[in-house]
């Protein structure tokens, strides 16, 4: 046994365009958030848990997938305001009380509203057509360890893997889900409708009103944020086999890409993966 | 503004999220999904003439063993349980959960929503299981999210003992 155990996280994320697109749309951005404390002088010999060496830390795992032929600019703006919103955010929020951590939530938000205000203001007042106006969906989480903090707008997804279950904690914002919530068709009539591609709510569209939640993970769990180009051609049963590997993150990556590119893989594919407190 | 978190808490498809619907988007969603982790809503409510935002924090619930993580109901300012009252057995393990709450966070506020009151021929709560309720020091409103019967009560009720 080492005399020093440190418990490490493991991410990686990749994006491929689709084989049927002549432009990747996606983003990605996985960030590590850091407040340093380093120990200079002590009387102790032996520190075998510097405690600071986590709770100095935070990540930022962001998904977009960009929505027509502006959809590669809306994500792109998307990602760089959220990662800069949140990087001033998330000072002095690493050991959260409760109102501290509510405060937390809602500077999140506020992140998406700046990135969808961005986004809407490069649509008004430009003399694109319709169809060129950009818009985007977000998948976004921080983790402050062991709570992930999701935020979610669009159909890019969440999911964790936990005690060999897979779990997902978004749920698509499409209007065919809208409608199927509602009433208005059935659930036999789920995929049929056409609709299921079409959202209910994006970042720069008319509504971008974000989902908030959260997930206190365990270690041992993989967390996966990815788009769609992932999930409409890899079955959940695919994607549990290959994050219950063994296996760092980029090889998890690597292998939900080739499946999904086996399948067809005509969109635009992201995936972030992060491996949750493995020891060292 | 003054902020108070509620925790949402029960055995899974009880109704906490359809409730909070209700509650927060006037709407009842047809379909069943179940929460993974906790969701997060507000709501603004006028509490003894003072503006106060409720903070409600719908808890994953489990089938049939109930174990709440101690680390969602961190900092709760009241609980809100619910009750399918067709199945009488998420009444029982009511009491279970109310000790996990206890144990967490302390005696706070709390309420029961005996939900689902619109599905009259299936209700199955009878006055010994009011009275162990009753007991146990906890108040019950029968409620349905689906209908939006004594929603709006049971949260402005909650709201109103937490300040």
């Amino acid at each position: 046994m080492p005399d020093r155990q440190i418990t490490m996280h493991d991410f990686f994320g990749m994006t491929r365009r689709g084989q049927k697109r002549s432009v990747n749309q996606d983003q990605f951005l996985v960030a590590r958030l850091t407040r340093t404390a380093s120990q200079l002088y002590t009387s102790l010999t032996h520190v075998a848990h510097p405690f600071w060496e986590h709770a100095s830390e935070a990540y930022l795992l962001v998904v977009a997938d960009g929505l027509g032929s502006g959809g590669r600019p809306a994500s792109s703006i998307a990602v760089e305001v959220l990662s800069e919103e949140i990087a001033a955010a998330a000072r002095g929020y690493w050991g959260l009380d409760v109102e501290s951590e509510h405060e937390l939530l809602e500077r999140l938000e506020g992140a998406v509203r700046a990135a969808h205000e961005r986004v809407v203001a490069r649509n008004v007042g430009s003399d694109l057509l319709e169809v060129s106006k950009a818009a985007t969906t977000i998948t976004m989480t921080m983790l402050l360890w062991p709570r992930a903090y999701v935020l979610h707008v669009g159909d890019s997804r969440g999911y964790y893997l936990h005690g060999g279950q897979l779990r997902r904690f978004t749920q698509d914002q499409s209007v065919e889900e809208a409608l199927l919530d509602s009433g208005a068709i059935p659930e036999s009539e789920a995929g049929q409708s056409g609709l299921s591609k079409v959202l209910a709510r994006a970042v720069g569209g008319e509504d971008a009103t974000p989902r908030v939640g959260l997930v206190d993970l365990d270690e041992g769990d993989v967390l996966m944020l990815c788009t769609d180009g992932l999930t409409r051609c890899v079955e959940d049963d695919t994607l549990r086999a290959v994050l219950e590997q063994d296996i760092s993150a980029q090889q998890m990556c690597e292998q939900l890409l080739a499946a999904a590119l086996d399948a067809d893989g005509e969109d635009d594919i992201t995936i972030i993966i992060g491996r949750m407190g493995f020891i060292t | 503004m003054i902020q108070k978190k509620i925790c949402m808490v029960g055995c899974s498809g009880v109704g906490k999220t359809s409730l909070v619907h209700r509650y927060v988007e006037s709407i009842f969603p047809a379909r069943y999904h179940s929460t993974v982790g906790v969701k997060i809503d507000r709501k603004r409510a006028t509490v003894r003439d003072q503006d106060i935002t409720l903070l409600l924090w719908d808890l994953e619930g489990g089938d049939t063993t109930v174990e709440l993580r101690p680390s969602y109901l961190r900092g709760a300012a009241a609980v809100f349980y619910v009750v399918d009252g067709t199945r009488p057995e998420t009444l029982d393990l009511l009491f279970e959960l109310r000790r996990q709450v206890t144990d967490a966070v302390g005696s706070v506020p709390a309420i029961v929503a005996l939900n689902k009151c619109d599905r009259l021929t299936d209700w199955a709560i009878g006055p010994d299981d009011l009275f162990r309720l009753e007991k146990a020091d906890l108040p019950a409103f029968q409620t349905s999210a689906k209908t939006g019967e004594r929603v709006e009560d049971a949260f402005h009720w909650l709201a109103h003992e937490t300040t």
